[in-house]
């Protein structure tokens, strides 16, 4: 039995090959001007990547932002189940999931399935998710991929953020760089402030062990590790962070295939 | 004996000052706020008074108000940004139920009674979503004059912006750009964003009748149209809707001094 799990998120598109029960290949790729254009080239790399064709392949459920315009999917699912049954696939005792992405955050609580219990989202408020550190990264003039590093070697008090808002945080920091504001000083405020609202989702849907995190945020070890510090337990990383919602997609066409066989 | 005051608003952006003579507005002058807030309220303060050719030992006395009220260089008593808008904008229209101030920042909506004592308010300060600065960073995108009365001429067909977000509608707006969309179609749905935002505060507190629109947003008619097509209000405007909480700052000047 061979499924797709195609994620056409709004920055990048994933497709995930599933045999059975191993991860045959997989596939990233920037989301292009024309969702359908990327949903097939990103299957395509995969494909070829697995040694397989279209063919082969019984069953494609789409997720992500751009999901109803994959043109070859069978079914669409929300992201939200999709996280889910891809982190307790990736690790079966996992409860609680926090995907953070460039444009929103959702945490989930669910069943040792992976059926989801309850969830929260943001994709309103650009505060509460991957594109505040994205704007804040630029503003310090520090590569993304470092700020998390920079952010643990500030071992200070953090400088306090008052504002919430991206904008006005914005002029906030700006005036505290001009004052002569350390910037390690800075981005572990940033990573502070992130990680509290991150901690207030996961109250609203309620916190179990064990407990993963998934999407671009898992790359940044200031946030991972705050918030393992204030959550308190030991958290699970996926094996490919950004992949998890692909997986979940390709394991829940892998269901659906068992249950059109029985009928 | 007339008496002459100052009112100083120093808000995020910009600085206002406004001389009163009894009853009689003198001079009015607006500076964008630089870093040295002091200063800028010196040579805001300097313009004014020059232009309505007065010295300023002639300044029966001072009022400030707005986010930098404690930065005036010279003895001013403070007063709250609510008191002052319903103030300056009884000043205009006496009869006034509720007022709508948009400024940089922060938007406010309040209502007051019929002798101008305050019944109700609500703020929003906390999100950018519904403040004037991003109408500020959108006409420098799209190089459009805000005050322009001719840009309701150009407007040719709806879009909406879904981004409740300012980062985000930012990217949305430049995507509608690169899709080649007419740009005051654009400006419009920002416009129609940012009114709604003030809306919701307005019919928080349910400000109904006669209800003016205060700040520099009031010279934008595109604002002005969408805001009132949603509201169904018919938007009272002061002449000077950008002085309006300078103005009630020297109001309350006036009556300190009696």
């Amino acid at each position: 039995m061979i499924t797709a799990g195609i994620d056409i998120g709004s920055l990048t598109g994933k497709a995930l090959i599933l045999k059975d029960t191993s991860v045959l290949s997989w596939s990233i790729i920037p989301t292009g001007y024309d969702s359908a254009d990327t949903a097939k080239i990103v299957t395509e790399k995969a494909l070829e990547q697995a040694g397989i064709t279209m063919a082969d392949i019984d069953y494609i459920v789409s997720t992500g932002y751009g999901r109803v315009i994959v043109p070859f999917a069978r079914k669409n699912i929300s992201e939200i189940s999709c996280h889910a049954r891809g982190a307790v696939w990736c690790n079966p005792q996992v409860r609680t999931v926090v995907d953070m992405g460039g444009q929103d955050c959702k945490s989930m609580r669910c069943d040792s399935r992976g059926n989801v219990i309850s969830f929260a989202m943001n994709d309103k408020c650009s505060a509460g998710v991957g594109r505040y550190l994205e704007v804040m990264a630029k503003l310090l003039d520090i590569r993304l991929e470092d700020i998390g590093e920079r952010s643990l070697d500030f071992t200070g008090d953090p400088l306090t953020i008052s504002s919430t808002c991206v904008v006005f945080a914005r002029s906030e920091i700006l005036r505290s760089l001009q004052q002569g504001a350390d910037k390690n000083k800075i981005l572990a405020g940033l990573h502070d402030a992130l990680v509290t609202r991150i901690y207030g989702m996961l109250n609203k849907v309620g916190l179990e062990k064990e407990f993963m995190v998934s999407g671009g945020i898992a790359k940044n070890i200031g946030i991972v590790n705050r918030l393992q510090r204030r959550v308190g337990f030991e958290f699970k990383t996926a094996f490919e962070p950004q992949i998890v919602g692909a997986l979940g997609a390709a394991v829940l066409a892998q269901e659906a295939l068992l249950e059109d066989a029985k009928s | 004996m007339a008496i002459i005051t100052a009112g100083i608003d120093v808000g995020s952006l910009f600085t206002k000052v406004l001389l009163l003579k009894d009853d009689d507005i003198l001079s009015v002058d607006v500076l964008p706020t630089s870093e040295d807030v002091s200063k800028t309220v010196s040579e805001v303060s300097n313009k004014a008074l020059s232009d309505a050719n007065i010295s300023i030992n002639e300044v029966d006395s001072i009022a400030s108000t707005g986010i930098g009220q404690n930065h005036v260089p010279f003895p001013a008593k403070q007063f709250s940004g609510v008191k002052c808008s319903i103030a300056g904008a009884r000043y205009y229209f006496p009869l006034v139920q509720g007022v709508i101030d948009i400024g940089a920042e922060s938007s406010k909506a309040m209502k007051c009674a019929a002798n101008g004592k305050i019944v109700d308010f609500a703020a929003n300060d906390k999100c950018a979503g519904g403040a004037g600065i991003f109408l500020d960073t959108m006409s420098l995108l799209l190089q459009i004059d805000a005050d322009d009365p001719k840009s309701m001429d150009m407007i040719t067909e709806q879009i909406n912006i879904t981004s409740t977000c300012v980062v985000f509608a930012e990217s949305e707006v430049v995507t509608l750009i690169h899709k080649g969309m007419n740009r005051f179609d654009i400006w419009r749905g920002i416009n129609e964003s940012i009114a709604e935002r003030a809306f919701s505060l307005a019919a928080r507190i349910r400000a109904s009748g006669k209800v003016a629109l205060i700040g520099g947003i009031a010279k934008n008619p595109v604002f002005v149209s969408c805001f009132e097509k949603m509201s169904g209000y018919k938007l009272l405007i002061p002449t000077n809707a950008q002085f309006v909480n300078a103005l009630g700052a020297a109001i309350y000047a006036r009556e300190s001094k009696k």
